[in-house]
């Protein structure tokens, strides 16, 4: 069974369910990745990418929630935030090394690397 | 050690002594000695090391030479004189076995005590003779030139000594070499490194044909065996006849007891020649031939010789057999002894030192086609068509070298024309059947050839020392026209030549009368050649008149005929303050004089005539030719025992007497005061210069050799070089022009296939990257973009793919 199918299967207001949370973290997820792919600034992209964490951090609970006896997911919740900010560190690091050296955070202007 | 009488076996053992081996070995040690040891010590012990080593190894070898004589072959019975050394086994070939052996018989002997007597004495002569003629840019040339002096003797000895025809060819080969390297001594001199070359070619001509000669000899026995063998029903190849032939009180009588006869292909002379010799008695009573089944004449089937009747039997195309394997074996001869049409090597290898040329031509290389024919006269007897041509040959050659020295004012020119034509009476004798005779008349005209030469050289050395420039042209000092009245300033050299002229004209008494009489009577006796003998007899006489014309010449020439430049005096001066001192002077003298001697004893001595003694039969035979009669005797079967009329032969002696006389008076008158008849014999000159140039020339034979070997060999050498530059040069160019044409295709090809195909893998691989490179846009976003769209493909993917 598919969770569409479970979602489906659910009764009209019914408790929120799986489905719910997963719909929830596809349009973040879908959100977090137009904005990563379309924003020119870097601190927008980084952003971005932390919506596409929080909706895959968000999948992790759902489903540990909605099966029994785990707490897995929970646990993988926890590293992706823990994941997160250590990207945002080090992420923000090179932004501003970047913006040291290019006087900007566009990252088309950053393209000294380019083939 | 002692005598073995030849008893027909394979290879007996050799003895812990081997005397015959010494007497190669002995010149051949002198040879390595005085080449290494004379080089070695020359500075030390200065540059007479090598002539003493040499005339020292030489005096040895005539020792061993008449110890063995003395006591191995004199004292033996007449009959039983072949002693055989066999040495050691070459090679087997089928049913022939060659062995390397030695054989001392009265032929052989004589040969040795010639070849080392004259050659012990040239030696000597010419350890004082090169003293400072050796030096060739500062480099003493004597260790070279003796080792080679000593190396002829070896080789010349290893021919007369060998028991069969290859030991004899090894010799032959040999002594070729020695006469090129001796010859050919002043090699810096062009005249003289051409005559070498010259000499060599010629006998190389020589050689081929005498190794055909052998090899049809050796064809020629096989199948003799199986014919003889089962006809004459007798054991295997060996057939037995009673033992050999012995003298009793009537003549020559088969004496008792058998002995054994291998018959066959053999390389062996005496094994070859008692099987062509051998006789097979009839059974008592039967008179029919045991090969043949014609039924004979009894009288005659006595002395019936199946192999030789086999061996006579052949033919080759129309002609016989054993008449092309002799002219085989005598163009081999001839090529060695200077005879037609091989002669015009022998006048230029005068080209050499003068003791070289006394060595070349008395005792040792010329006298080897002579020696030759001897040797094998039991087989040329088989071929009367061959006889004639030796003959004729050598009767040619007589009268051609003959009419040539007369009109040579070379010195050593006229001797050699004059050895030409001695030679040719040689082979006179040999035609004749005589061999004993040819052999006597070797060992004659080697003494006063010798003697010749060695006078010659005196003359020669005392002119040198005073003509300006004779380093240079050695052909000034040997001109007779620059000599005269030379008789005061060297009186040995004057009466040594005298009496060796008197020997080589047939004064009466000398030495040379006796041999040559000898050939003519055997000549006049002669019944079996192809040609009138009247004809060869007249031919002979002239040139016996020639002999002594051209040869009293020589002498008035050189020691009266007043000089037409003061030589006379200049030799004189010469003669006083020459190179020589006193000892070496005296020591050539000697041995000029001791050869004079020679020249006139050694003819009474070994062949006081039959008809001047009382002796009747064979005890009248001349000494040498009764020593030989065993090596000649019985060649033929015996048809007619009866000897020459001696009303022949003391008309020989007469008539040759006459006519040496006769030639000695016209050659004084002409020549003793040359300058008194020189008016007469320049308008003689002149009349006849037709001819005088013919004779100059040698009848031309060097424009025949020209004409008939030179010119052709040109000829074919241009075709050769047109075939080469038309069909092969060209047909190379084309094949080259072909593979430059292929190669342009191939390089086009290369270029527009090969290289476009890889230019465009290139091509190829270059465009892809650089489409590719504009991925690598650096915009981070459209990276992004570029991961979500894979993300998506694989998920659709995984959904149609999975399950």
């Amino acid at each position: 069974m598919t969770p569409l199918g479970t979602l489906a299967a659910a009764p009209a207001l019914a408790t929120i369910g799986l489905g719910h949370f997963l719909v929830l973290s596809a349009v973040m997820f879908t959100l977090g990745l137009i904005t990563a792919a379309t924003r020119r600034s870097a601190v927008a992209i980084l952003m971005g990418v932390e919506l596409i964490l929080n909706a895959a951090a968000l999948n992790f609970v759902a489903f540990s929630h909605f099966s029994q006896g785990t707490i897995t997911g929970q646990v993988f919740a926890v590293f992706v935030v823990v994941l997160a900010a250590a990207e945002a560190t080090v992420a923000l690091a090179i932004v501003l090394a970047v913006f040291r050296g290019f006087r900007t955070v566009d990252v088309t202007d950053v393209s000294t690397l380019k083939g | 050690m002692g005598a073995i009488p030849y008893s027909g076996g394979w290879l007996t053992p050799p003895g812990i002594d081997a005397p015959l081996a010494w007497l190669l070995l002995l010149p051949l040690l002198g040879a390595l000695a005085t080449a290494v040891l004379g080089s070695l010590f020359a500075r030390r012990l200065g540059g007479r090391v090598a002539p003493a080593l040499a005339v020292v190894a030489m005096l040895a070898t005539l020792v061993a030479a008449l110890v063995i004589f003395f006591t191995d072959v004199l004292p033996v019975g007449q009959r039983e004189r072949i002693f055989r050394q066999p040495l050691f086994p070459l090679f087997v070939v089928g049913g022939i076995r060659v062995a390397f052996g030695l054989v001392m018989d009265p032929l052989s002997a004589v040969m040795v005590l010639l070849v080392t007597g004259l050659g012990s004495l040239i030696h000597l002569y010419a350890a004082f003779y090169m003293e400072g003629q050796g030096e060739e840019q500062g480099k003493d040339g004597r260790p070279r030139f003796f080792a080679f002096l000593n190396l002829f003797v070896f080789s010349m000895l290893l021919l007369v000594l060998a028991d069969g025809f290859v030991p004899l060819f090894f010799g032959w080969e040999a002594v070729g070499a020695c006469s090129y390297f001796l010859i050919g001594f002043w090699y810096r001199r062009a005249a003289a490194a051409d005559a070498a070359t010259k000499a060599f070619i010629v006998n190389r001509v020589g050689d081929a044909a005498l190794l055909l000669g052998i090899s049809m000899v050796l064809w020629g026995m096989g199948g003799v065996e199986m014919v003889t063998g089962a006809a004459a029903g007798q054991l295997g190849n060996v057939l037995t006849r009673n033992g050999p032939m012995v003298e009793t009180g009537e003549g020559l009588q088969p004496s008792p007891g058998r002995q054994k006869i291998p018959v066959g292909p053999t390389l062996d002379f005496h094994e070859l020649r008692d099987q062509l010799r051998l006789e097979m008695l009839p059974r008592a009573g039967a008179t029919t031939n045991p090969v043949t089944g014609a039924t004979a004449d009894a009288a005659r089937d006595v002395h019936f010789r199946p192999v030789a009747y086999l061996l006579n039997r052949k033919t080759l195309g129309h002609l016989p057999f054993l008449f092309v394997a002799c002219v085989m074996l005598l163009l081999g001869a001839a090529g060695k002894s200077a005879q037609l049409p091989l002669f015009a090597w022998l006048p230029d290898a005068m080209a050499g030192p003068t003791p070289v040329s006394a060595l070349i031509h008395a005792a040792t290389l010329v006298t080897a086609g002579v020696y030759l024919l001897a040797r094998l006269s039991f087989l040329f007897a088989l071929s009367p068509g061959a006889l004639t041509l030796v003959a004729v040959i050598g009767t040619l050659t007589a009268l051609v070298g003959a009419t040539a020295a007369l009109v040579q004012n070379d010195l050593k020119r006229v001797l050699a024309y004059s050895t030409v034509s001695q030679l040719g009476y040689m082979f006179v004798a040999l035609g004749a059947g005589a061999a004993g005779a040819g052999v006597f008349h070797v060992v004659t005209h080697g003494f006063f050839k010798a003697c010749l030469f060695l006078a010659a050289g005196l003359v020669v050395h005392a002119v040198a020392a005073t003509t300006a420039g004779a380093d240079q042209r050695p052909d000034l000092a040997q001109d007779m026209r620059r000599m005269g009245g030379l008789a005061r300033t060297l009186p040995a050299a004057r009466w040594g030549y005298f009496a060796a002229c008197s020997a080589l004209a047939g004064l009466p008494f000398a030495s040379g009368f006796f041999s040559k009489d000898l050939i003519l009577t055997a000549l006049a006796a002669c019944d079996r050649l192809a040609i009138s003998t009247p004809l060869l007899l007249a031919a002979l006489g002239v040139t016996s008149f020639l002999t002594s014309l051209y040869a009293f010449r020589s002498y008035y020439l050189i020691f009266f005929a007043r000089p037409q430049r003061d030589a006379a005096h200049e030799a004189h001066h010469a003669g006083q303050h020459g190179g020589h001192e006193g000892l070496g002077q005296r020591v050539m003298t000697a041995v000029v004089l001791l050869l004079a001697v020679g020249a006139v004893v050694v003819g009474p001595a070994l062949g006081w005539p039959g008809n001047w003694t009382a002796n009747q039969g064979e005890s009248s035979l001349p000494r040498l030719l009764r020593f030989l009669a065993p090596m000649f005797e019985g060649d033929w079967p015996r048809r007619d025992v009866s000897g020459t009329p001696a009303i022949v032969e003391w008309g020989m002696q007469l008539g040759g007497a006459v006519v040496a006389l006769l030639g000695w008076a016209v050659a004084r008158a002409l020549y003793r005061d040359a300058e008194a008849t020189a008016p007469a014999r320049r308008r003689l000159a002149e009349r006849y210069a037709v001819v005088q140039r013919l004779f100059a020339t040698g009848w031309q034979a060097d424009r025949a050799y020209h004409l008939l070997a030179v010119a052709p060999a040109r000829a074919l050498a241009g075709a050769a070089t047109w075939l080469d530059r038309a069909v092969v040069d060209r047909a190379v160019n084309a094949v080259a022009a072909m593979g430059m044409r292929l190669g342009w295709v191939a390089g086009v090809f290369d270029r527009h296939v090969v290289d476009g195909v890889v230019d465009g893998v290139s091509e190829a691989a270059l465009a892809a990257g650089r489409r590719g490179a504009r991925l690598q846009n650096g915009r981070i976003n459209s990276y992004v973009l570029g991961i979500a769209a894979g993300i998506a493909a694989l998920v659709v993917l995984a959904y149609f793919l999975g399950s």
